[in-house]
């Protein structure tokens, strides 16, 4: 670049800008509520309010780099791109009398396949589906500094009690508002322990409370709401959307962790990870699931190709195999363009050009392009 | 001999009407040039002519050095031609027909040598290639000196200049008759010295056979670029293009790759092995196309770092060609830069077919086109890395 400079005779402090220039505008849609979206809103920005957020993403869901920029520019923009209209269409037009439709969302790292899981969320959100969201399956298994312990009641698997616990509040924060409204209650005993029972009847956010509280039993406490909401939901009682990214982590080799005799345990080993596979089976109806595989969700040995045979291994094809799967490509001409005019509307560029630039070193994949337009 | 030839009739013709002192000055002058650097063997110095009684001290001096010279020149002629003919029969080659070139290709062979410079290795050479030539006598027997300038000590060197300064003179001189006449000097007739530069200080030294100094050089070039620019300098041309050689020219040919075409008839061309550092890389770039990239297969993922990719993206920015042609590159080796580096050897090279020459010239004066021949340095025993050495601890 230095050179290329140096040859068309000009510093990058010498460019002058004409100072009064005409702030592009993004195209954007008025329509707030996602399930409104159709193809007329496609490559528009559509605003989520700050209410809707903290009771959705608050722990969790949106990756961290575009949390900081909504933090910049003070409002959380998404664009309205076909993956998740698909998807979205596909939940309403679904029979939610036949066992649920499996979906699954890939594409290369930074195509946008975490916010359009998050389009869809939203929508499941506003359309009264309890969700069940896992925010991103590696931060289970990564690092080790997390209390792993085998599990007394399921033999031969290990329980990560806290990071359960964290997720069991991560579901109460986005659900509390409908499950006070819909009064599920638990269809059997549970017994924790000599002193610690849930009866019959007891209504779901007691239980989550519980498991929350004596965070010991979280994992199991995961298992039971999900057999539990698997069955209101069998029962009509209820909708349910299984979200989970990062779904081919539960495929992966190794994990990180280690039990207090140090063992490592391998993904399939894990309690949460077993609640996991069996939430997105289809042993059940009146709910729909969505999964997303990312290559950085695997091992950094396993990232060459992008496509979900390749990440989830054969075992876990066959797992989740039928299912839609939904490339996120990375952005059209029109989206890239708009892209770009959202970040010079916000004042993020502060200047016009070098699209042709930016189109040839991000391939126009968001995340890179969000990571190219911001500071070094 | 050459010298006196060139200088003379320049001298004479320009010079007829001048004062009767500089041309007796001339004529004494050319008798010492006569005798200087004269390569020609067959004109020998008069030495066997010379009485021995009636020789100066310096002049006996002289002829002893110039003896020892001789005679060790002619002891190592006769070694060479020895040792040619010894090599000659080392190779089973007839030595009668055994020529120099054969001679450097057989030192080659028999003593290979692994030394970087040429200069250090091995080699055999005629005599008077390798040891310097020496002065011939510059006085007379009687102990008195030839040249005028003899005292300077550096009398070749000093009568350049002597030279210089009367030719401005003379062309002040003829400035001022024209201008008497109302005529301007024709400026289109001006010299310049473009395309051309003068001898360097290795050459004037060849040239005078005087070792000179590099105030005396630059001396030199400020007297000659004086002459040069003086209105009426074309009437000396061939005097000061004696002093010039023309520059080497920079602009290497950059010899563009064959343009080659598809079925559909869309034109590309391909560069292979484009090194840097350790990665080799074949690159085809189609023309027309729409800024299609693959790399191995992939897009420009292929290279997770920035600097990588922007190092693809220099040529393509640089000829304005991002959204006008499509790449494709094969790479293997080395690491990321290298692959970078090479991957952007490879479309600079491709790029110059489809490109003006202008373009083509400015991408070489950029660097684009030059290969990079830096290599990964070694690291050395008892430092930490290449240059970088261990943490220095008293104790």
């Amino acid at each position: 670049m230095r050179a290329y400079r140096r040859v068309c005779n000009y510093a990058t402090a010498a460019i002058k800008q004409e100072a009064q220039y005409q702030i592009p505008t993004a195209a954007r849609t008025d329509k707030t509520n996602p399930a409104d979206h159709d193809h007329h809103d496609e490559s528009k920005f559509y605003t989520i309010d700050p209410k809707t957020i903290t009771s959705l993403f608050q722990m969790g869901g949106l990756p961290k780099p575009f949390t900081e920029q909504t933090q910049m520019f003070a409002e959380t923009a998404l664009m309205v791109r076909k993956p998740a209209l698909e998807v979205i269409r596909g939940l309403k037009l679904a029979d939610y009398q036949k066992p649920v439709i499996r979906y699954l969302l890939y594409g290369q790292t930074g195509s946008g396949k975490s916010l359009s899981l998050a389009h869809i969320l939203h929508y499941a959100h506003n359309s009264k589906f309890i969700l069940y969201h896992i925010p991103y399956v590696p931060i289970w298994l990564k690092y080790d500094r997390k209390e792993v312990n085998w599990s007394t009641t399921k033999n031969g698997l290990a329980d990560i009690p806290l990071i359960a616990a964290q997720w069991l509040k991560h579901f109460k924060h986005q659900n509390e508002v409908l499950l006070n409204e819909l009064n599920l209650t638990t269809s059997q005993d549970y017994v924790w322990s000599i002193r610690e029972t849930t009866p019959k009847g007891t209504i779901l956010n007691e239980l989550i409370t519980h498991g929350i509280n004596r965070a010991k039993y979280a994992c199991d406490c995961m298992d039971i709401l999900l057999n539990e909401l698997k069955a209101h939901c069998s029962n009509n009682k209820c909708k349910m959307l299984v979200a989970v990214d990062g779904f081919n982590a539960f495929f992966n080799e190794k994990t990180d962790l280690k039990t207090e005799d140090r063992v490592r345990v391998t993904p399939q080993q894990i309690s949460m990870v077993q609640t996991g596979l069996s939430a997105v089976l289809s042993d059940w109806n009146n709910g729909a699931v969505v999964m997303v595989t990312s290559p950085r969700a695997a091992l950094n040995t396993k990232r060459e190709s992008h496509l979900p045979i390749y990440l989830c291994g054969r075992q876990g094809f066959e797992h989740i195999d039928p299912f839609i799967p939904v490339m996120v490509p990375e952005l059209t001409t029109t989206e890239f363009n708009n892209m770009l005019d959202y970040y010079e509307e916000k004042r993020w560029l502060q200047k016009t050009g070098g699209r042709k630039e930016l189109e040839f070193l991000t391939s126009r994949l968001p995340a890179e392009l969000m990571a190219r337009c911001a500071s070094l | 001999m050459m010298l006196m030839q060139r200088l003379f009739p320049n001298l004479v013709t320009n010079k007829l009407c001048s004062a009767k002192i500089l041309t007796n000055f001339v004529l004494r002058c050319t008798y010492g040039l006569n005798n200087v650097g004269s390569d020609d063997p067959g004109v020998e110095i008069p030495e066997k002519k010379i009485v021995e009684e009636k020789t100066s001290l310096a002049m006996r001096a002289y002829l002893q050095r110039a003896t020892q010279y001789n005679s060790f020149m002619d002891q190592q002629i006769h070694e060479y031609k020895i040792g040619k003919r010894h090599l000659a029969n080392m190779m089973g080659v007839d030595p009668e027909t055994f020529t120099q070139k054969d001679i450097d290709a057989a030192i080659g062979y028999l003593f290979p040598s692994g030394l970087y410079d040429p200069k250090a290795r091995p080699l055999m050479r005629p005599p008077s290639e390798v040891f310097p030539p020496k002065k011939d006598a510059e006085f007379d027997e009687s102990g008195r000196p030839f040249h005028v300038f003899f005292y300077t000590g550096k009398p070749n060197f000093y009568s350049i200049l002597h030279n210089i300064a009367t030719k401005l003179v003379e062309l002040n001189k003829f400035e001022d008759s024209l201008r008497k006449n109302n005529i301007l000097p024709d400026a289109d007739k001006k010299l310049t010295s473009f395309g051309s530069q003068w001898l360097s200080k290795e050459d004037l030294e060849k040239k005078t056979v005087e070792r000179l100094s590099d105030h005396e050089y630059k001396h030199f070039v400020v007297a000659i670029e004086r002459l040069l620019n003086h209105a009426c300098a074309y009437k000396l041309t061939e005097f000061i293009s004696e002093y010039q050689k023309p520059m080497i020219s920079t602009k290497s040919i950059v010899e563009s790759s064959p343009v080659l075409y598809t079925k559909d008839g869309r034109a590309y061309v391909t560069v292979k092995d484009c090194p840097r550092k350790d990665a080799r890389a074949d690159v085809t770039v189609y023309y027309p196309g729409t800024g299609k990239l693959s790399i191995n297969g992939k897009g420009i993922e292929f290279f997770d770092y920035i600097q990588a990719r922007e190092q693809i993206l220099f040529p393509l920015l640089f000829t304005d060609m991002i959204d006008k042609v499509d790449i494709e590159a094969t790479v293997s080796g080395g690491g990321v830069s290298g692959k970078a580096g090479a991957i952007r050897f490879g479309i600079s090279w491709c790029l110059c077919s489809f490109v003006d020459p202008e373009v083509v010239e400015r991408m070489r004066i950029a660097g684009l086109l030059q290969k990079d021949y830096r290599r990964r340095e070694r690291k050395k025993p008892g430092q930490a890395r290449a240059r970088r050495k261990f943490t220095w601890k008293k104790r």
